[in-house]
């Protein structure tokens, strides 16, 4: 393996029911950029974001998917691995609207399919959007953040139109793949790659990706 | 650097044609053909090339013509408001130039096929008549549905909260889940949410007085449209109308996302939403097996676009397969809103237009049946695009070609290079009956 300095690249899919907010996050995320007429996601968008945690460079990979169950019912080709394995090193960051309790109800349909489909161990993360609202419409945070607890899952109040709490979000979702990584590292487990986790050379055009620790 | 290699490109593409193929026997007669060309043509390209500020594109030298104009579409028609010739010539005209603005809402119900174009006056006339009274029929099935959900929404919720609590069963995303009240919900979230780009192209729906634009609202039951101005809430009803009638008219596909984006350019052409409902169905005709639930019309579309680079454009193909690229999975936007997203709303209707010239054409040509193995009736339907592609103003290419940087494409040019040459998706649009060998050869016999 290469003896520079290996950038760590995890992935993470988006996921929710229809204008929660979850383009409006990604984009305020990594652009900093917030519009009120944001245009429906049609499938799928990508982008990239760079982080450093700890000395750690990172590269999260952001798959922003569309509302509409009909773009994942069959063969997700935007977040199949390069095995063909159905969300298994994903992360998985399940955005509902604070205002409207239908989208929760959306997420909880999302868990028990990645706890179905994926690996056990998935990380999830919830963010709770709009919270610029919460002052118009009344909102009970309470049982979602139970629920949350439940499912190993960690809750965040966000709003994509003022910034609050986004970073937190990603911030957390990286601290937590990197602290993964680490233990499994040191867990020596034979199904690291599995993890979550693909370690490319910084310039990944060079030669394909190894996966880590092979 | 980058407009060398077009240009060079370009003067390759135009000798293999001349040459008779694409096959690998040519390749070093090309090379040497190119290099003794080059010379020549390099100096008269880049001038071409910096003059119109676009690059050259190794599928089509063609220019664009102009667009029909008033005073010509008046002159096809014979006393009896019937297109002379069937047509041809009209569809040859737009094919080749695109409509003008002014008469758009005149022309299109016929390349939508609307009307047939061997239709007379009289005959287009009941035809309206009878359709806007489908269309009415439709939307009261929609007023119906609206108020039985009014009154069955408890009864939903408890349904739902039954598959919800199912022990075992996967919850995984079931197509077949989707009803008409499922369409409905999204279709709303969609229309307040449309793009207004269209706003500068149709001063008069922009103008729609404010009572109007809320009397459109309350009728299809629109309500979360908050501080919107009232042209774009009276485009956001008018989206929900067309959208659930459709939904009712064609349940096999219902509603997906992404169809807003085809009709939202209809809307702002046609002032009448049940002319623009028939002109909806008409363009989805065709757009419609790419919105299939089980992905098997966008599928094969991706997959014909796919055999499309490889025939015509190797080293684009090359590089796709260096990135594992090459199902063009990065392309299934572009191809399900057929470059909405990827032009500006101009270049646009223009780029459809082409299109829809085209398949009228074949249509007329083949009445409309499996009749794959006739030539379309005209050269190069081509021919717009690559000025509609070229003359900057290209809008979100990064948002699709993004897609290459997810497979490992780093260099930002690259990705300009890949993304100018994807005005040639209009060629998968071709009718389904067709083979995929027939469309490989129209499409070398086309260039």
């Amino acid at each position: 393996m290469s003896s520079r300095a290996r950038n760590l690249t995890f992935k993470l899919v988006l996921l929710g029911d229809g204008r929660v907010g979850k383009t409006s996050l990604v984009l305020r995320y990594v652009n900093n950029v917030f519009s009120e007429k944001q245009e429906t996601t049609v499938q799928a968008s990508y982008l990239t974001k760079r982080l450093v945690i700890g000395g750690v460079p990172i590269t999260l990979s952001i798959w922003d998917t569309a509302g509409q169950e009909r773009f994942h019912a069959l063969g997700p080709i935007y977040y199949r691995d390069a095995d063909g394995m159905y969300l298994i090193n994903t992360t998985a960051l399940l955005v509902y609207d604070i205002t409207d309790s239908d989208t929760f109800l959306r997420v909880r349909k999302w868990v028990k399919e990645l706890q179905q489909m994926a690996s056990k161990d998935i990380v999830m993360v919830i963010a709770a959007n709009k919270s610029d609202l919460i002052r118009s419409k009344k909102y009970d945070i309470q049982e979602a953040e139970s629920y949350a607890t439940t499912i190993g899952a960690k809750l965040f109040l966000t709003s994509a139109k003022f910034g609050t709490g986004i970073n937190d979000v990603f911030l957390d979702i990286a601290a937590r793949l990197l602290q993964k990584k680490k233990s499994s590292f040191q867990g020596l487990s034979p199904a690291l790659p599995r993890k979550g986790i693909i370690v490319v050379d910084d310039e990944p055009e060079r030669e394909p990706p190894p996966k880590c620790c092979s | 650097m980058l407009n060398w290699s077009w240009v060079e490109r370009g003067i390759g593409s135009f000798v293999m044609v001349a040459a008779g193929g694409s096959s690998g026997r040519w390749r070093p007669c090309v090379t040497l053909a190119v290099t003794a060309l080059a010379g020549l043509a390099l100096a008269a390209a880049l001038v071409i090339s910096s003059r119109s500020g676009c690059l050259t594109l190794p599928w089509c030298r063609e220019k664009r013509r102009h667009p029909l104009a008033r005073k010509e579409w008046n002159n096809f028609f014979s006393r009896d408001g019937k297109l002379r010739g069937g047509g041809i010539k009209f569809l040859e005209k737009v094919r080749s130039g695109g409509v003008d603005p002014s008469i758009r809402a005149e022309v299109w119900p016929f390349l939508l096929g609307v009307y047939d174009m061997n239709s007379s006056r009289a005959e287009r006339n009941a035809i309206r008549q009878q359709r806007r009274k489908e269309y009415e029929k439709l939307r009261r099935r929609c007023r119906r549905s609206v108020d039985e959900d009014d009154k069955g929404s408890s009864t939903e919720e408890t349904e739902s909260s039954d598959s919800q609590s199912s022990t075992g069963q996967p919850t995984v995303a079931n197509p077949a889940a989707e009803d008409f009240a499922t369409w409905q919900h999204i279709i709303r979230l969609d229309a307040i949410r449309a793009d207004a780009e269209w706003i500068p192209y149709s001063p008069s729906q922009a103008a729609v007085p404010e009572a109007e634009a809320l009397r459109l609202a309350s009728a299809v039951g629109l309500t979360d449209y908050g501080d919107m101005e009232p042209c774009r809430i009276s485009h956001a009803a008018r989206l929900v109308a067309v959208l659930e009638a459709y939904a009712l008219h064609d349940p096999e596909i219902g509603y997906c996302q992404g169809m807003s984006d085809l009709l939202s350019p209809i809307l702002a052409v046609m002032e009448a939403d049940d002319e623009a409902f028939w002109c909806f169905v008409g363009f989805m005709k065709r757009a419609r097996h790419n919105f299939r639930l089980d992905q098997a019309g966008i599928k094969r579309q991706l997959q014909v676009v796919s055999k499309l680079i490889k025939l015509r454009d190797a080293d684009l193909y090359q590089h796709l397969e260096k990135l594992e690229a090459e199902d063009c999975a990065f392309a299934f936007r572009m191809v399900l809103v057929a470059l909405r997203r990827e032009l500006t709303f101009g270049q646009t209707l223009c780029l459809w237009e082409a299109m829809w010239g085209d398949q009228a054409a074949v249509r007329q040509v083949t009445g409309g049946g499996e009749r794959g193995r006739r030539r379309p009736p005209t050269t190069c339907c081509c021919m717009p695009l690559q000025p509609v592609c070229c003359r900057g103003g290209r809008r979100s290419w990064r948002g699709s070609t993004a897609w290459l940087r997810s497979k490992g494409s780093s260099t930002t040019s690259r990705g300009s290079w890949i993304s100018g040459r994807f005005w040639m998706m209009h060629a998968t649009w071709w009718p389904p009956s067709m083979t995929r060998s027939n469309k490989a050869t129209l499409v070398s016999w086309r260039h």
